[in-house]
């Protein structure tokens, strides 16, 4: 019998080989999301993240231990901590919402157009700290880490082996901090009425992102640093916007953490539809980044386009784990090993677990990943 | 019918725009005229977000230009003169909240003509019920971001079978996670992937 240390070295090589680029001895598989706390427990709702989070992670951790031919994860949820993240209001299951919905956000866009002038004079810390406390009337404490959580979340990983993939850096480009805090639809008319104000603001925002990337990377160094990106693609706006107003911004915060991460790769994150931007990744030194799609951008031709140069992980669609025959999720799965592996390839879903898998989906996926 | 209007609406030129419906107000001419060259420009934007010179801040600034246009003329986009289509009722289906979507296809196609009855999100089956029989829309949307919800539109759309008022409607559902293979399960018309696919689908099915 392998020690739970020896079975987490094993894990973290695979991993690592497939982040550079190296054959491992099999496709890894990383997953997570909140419905793999109905894994552990079929009883389980979204509303005992809020309620009983030691549980939670308990009952996250022994799904983990039922399918342990998962490498990497999270035993623990992020929920409520994006709403802060987004400068939004978040609705919590259980407390506004039914016991099994997932949190969500109401994105009403706390930021002014005045406050673009305001960031460039007293800086975007100043306007996040009123958003967040005056004008949405959060507490310090109410978004102050939990310690008693991730203390407790961090042990159970280690004691069931299970590898976190993410280090401490976690950063979006000032776009996509933009178009959370205006909220989407105002924010598309700033960049149509007010480009300078805005690019204006963009400048500062980033040096203020790159500052606290730094601190966080020193802070909890890892096998990744988390970069994300979603409302810049192909739908949104034109390659002539997204080259003015996205791409040196969030080039520039990747590039920082290829250059100060001590090997940590970018994650990056990409949701919605990117099939016509991807050659804007090939920017990047082979084997320092991840592209992790959210299934809606074509990952058959992520592959054709960036798969000498990056590893990619993905991308089971959330709507398949939720609807989808085992039979149909087996076939899908195999043929995301056999197109997209076996090398630079780690086995993921798009984005999340739903909080409403069909539970047997989750062991098709292991399953057809080690060729069961 | 002025050209330039139709012309610098669909080049999406704010203040040009704004300009062209003021000397046209002045000048007296009706305002179902204006509102007419209007969304001749819109047709312009909306052939161009299909050509893919046009994305969706284009179609969203669109609908920001043309509603402020017909508030000078005393027009609301939604309502009465400027709707020269049919009636569309759209709402995000119940136990879930997200309204981005659902907002922006509301404007966009009542800034092409449809008249719009928004429920707002988190709607119940009963509302759409309600909507439909005072209404009588041709075409409803249902908006869905999570997985979580697909059973609700299921309960939904099957309510409304139940009730009679299925055979005449066209339900279109769309949102991030939305694909073909929950239209079907849910027993849906149709996904619609982004706003300016909805108009098509709409005026196609409306005859326009
Ligand atoms: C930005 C984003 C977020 C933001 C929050 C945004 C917000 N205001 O809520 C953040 C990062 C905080 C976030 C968090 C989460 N998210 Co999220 N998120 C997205 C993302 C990338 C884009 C959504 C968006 O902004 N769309 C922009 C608007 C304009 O697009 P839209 O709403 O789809 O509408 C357009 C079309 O779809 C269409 N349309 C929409 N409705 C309708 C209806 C009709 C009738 C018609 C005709 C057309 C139509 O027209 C619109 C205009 O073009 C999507 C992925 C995606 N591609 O959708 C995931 C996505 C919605 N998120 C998802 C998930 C899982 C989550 C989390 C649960 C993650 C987690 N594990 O905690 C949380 C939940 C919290 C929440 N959502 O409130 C899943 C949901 C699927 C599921 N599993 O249920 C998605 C689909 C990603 C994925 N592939 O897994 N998310």
């Amino acid at each position: 019998m392998k020690t739970v240390q020896e079975l987490y070295n094993e894990r973290y090589d695979r991993i690592k080989k497939a982040m550079n680029m190296e054959k491992p001895d099999r496709i890894p598989i990383v997953l997570l999301g909140p419905g793999l706390i109905k894994y552990g427990d079929p009883n389980a709702v979204m509303a005992d993240f809020v309620r009983r989070p030691l549980w939670a992670i308990d009952t996250v951790a022994k799904a983990y231990q039922e399918l342990p031919d998962i490498d990497g994860g999270s035993v623990q949820n992020g929920g409520a901590f994006f709403g802060a993240f987004w400068l939004c209001k978040v609705k919590q299951p259980g407390i506004d919402l039914p016991d099994d919905a997932i949190w969500q956000l109401e994105e009403v866009g706390y930021m002014t157009e005045e406050d673009y002038d305001t960031i460039v004079d007293k800086g975007w810390a100043y306007v996040t700290n009123d958003i967040l406390y005056n004008r949405i009337g959060y507490t310090p404490e109410q978004l102050a880490p939990n310690m008693e959580e991730m203390t407790y979340a961090a042990n159970k990983a280690k004691e069931i082996g299970l590898v976190n993939t993410q280090g401490g850096g976690m950063v979006i480009p000032p776009y996509e901090t933009l178009t959370a805090a205006r909220s989407i639809s105002k924010f598309m008319r700033d960049l149509h009425r007010m480009p300078d104000k805005v690019l204006a603001a963009m400048d500062v925002m980033e040096k203020e992102a790159e500052d606290s990337l730094r601190q966080a990377m020193k802070a909890v160094p890892g096998l990744t640093h988390f970069h994300g990106n979603s409302r810049a693609g192909g739908d949104f706006i034109s390659k002539k916007m997204f080259e003015k107003f996205d791409w040196p911004y969030f080039k520039r915060l990747a590039d920082i953490i290829i250059e100060e991460g001590e090997g940590a790769k970018v994650f990056f994150h990409v949701d919605a539809n990117w099939d016509e931007r991807l050659t804007y990744f090939l920017d990047f030194p082979k084997a320092t980044t991840i592209f992790d799609p959210d299934s809606l951008t074509n990952i058959f031709k992520i592959k054709e386009i960036l798969g000498d140069n990056m590893c990619i992980t993905g991308d089971v669609p959330p709507a398949m784990i939720s609807l989808g025959t085992p039979d149909e999720v087996y076939k899908y799965v195999r043929r995301l090993c056999e197109e997209i592996g076996p090398t630079g390839f780690i086995m993921s879903t798009g984005c999340s677990i739903p909080p409403n898998p069909r539970p047997e989906n989750l062991k098709v996926i292991v399953d057809a990943t080690i060729g069961r | 019918m002025s050209k330039k209007l139709v012309d610098v609406m669909g080049d999406l030129n704010e203040d040009e725009v704004i300009a062209e419906v003021k000397a046209l107000k002045e000048q007296n001419v009706p305002a179902l005229e204006i509102i007419a060259d209007l969304q001749a420009g819109m047709g312009i934007v909306g052939k161009r977000f299909e050509e893919r010179e046009y994305f969706l801040s284009e179609l969203i600034m669109s609908a920001e230009i043309f509603n402020e246009a017909s508030k000078l003329i005393g027009g609301d986009a939604g309502s009465g003169a400027a709707s020269k289509y049919g009636t569309f009722v759209m709402g995000t289906i119940y136990d879930d909240i997200h309204d981005i979507g659902k907002n922006i296809v509301t404007t966009v196609m009542s800034s092409n003509g449809f008249n719009v009855i928004d429920l707002g999100v988190d709607v119940p089956t009963a509302k759409y019920i309600e909507a439909i029989k005072q209404y009588k829309p041709k075409v409803i949307g249902i908006s869905c971001l999570l997985t979580t919800a697909f059973d609700n539109i299921k309960e939904c759309i099957a309510t409304l079978e139940k009730e009679g008022l299925r055979r005449d409607i066209k339900v279109l559902i769309g949102g991030g996670p939305v694909d073909e293979a929950t239209c079907k399960y849910v027993g849906a018309d149709h996904v619609c992937r982004n706003a300016q696919e909805t108009v098509e689908y709409s005026k196609k099915y409306m005859g326009v």
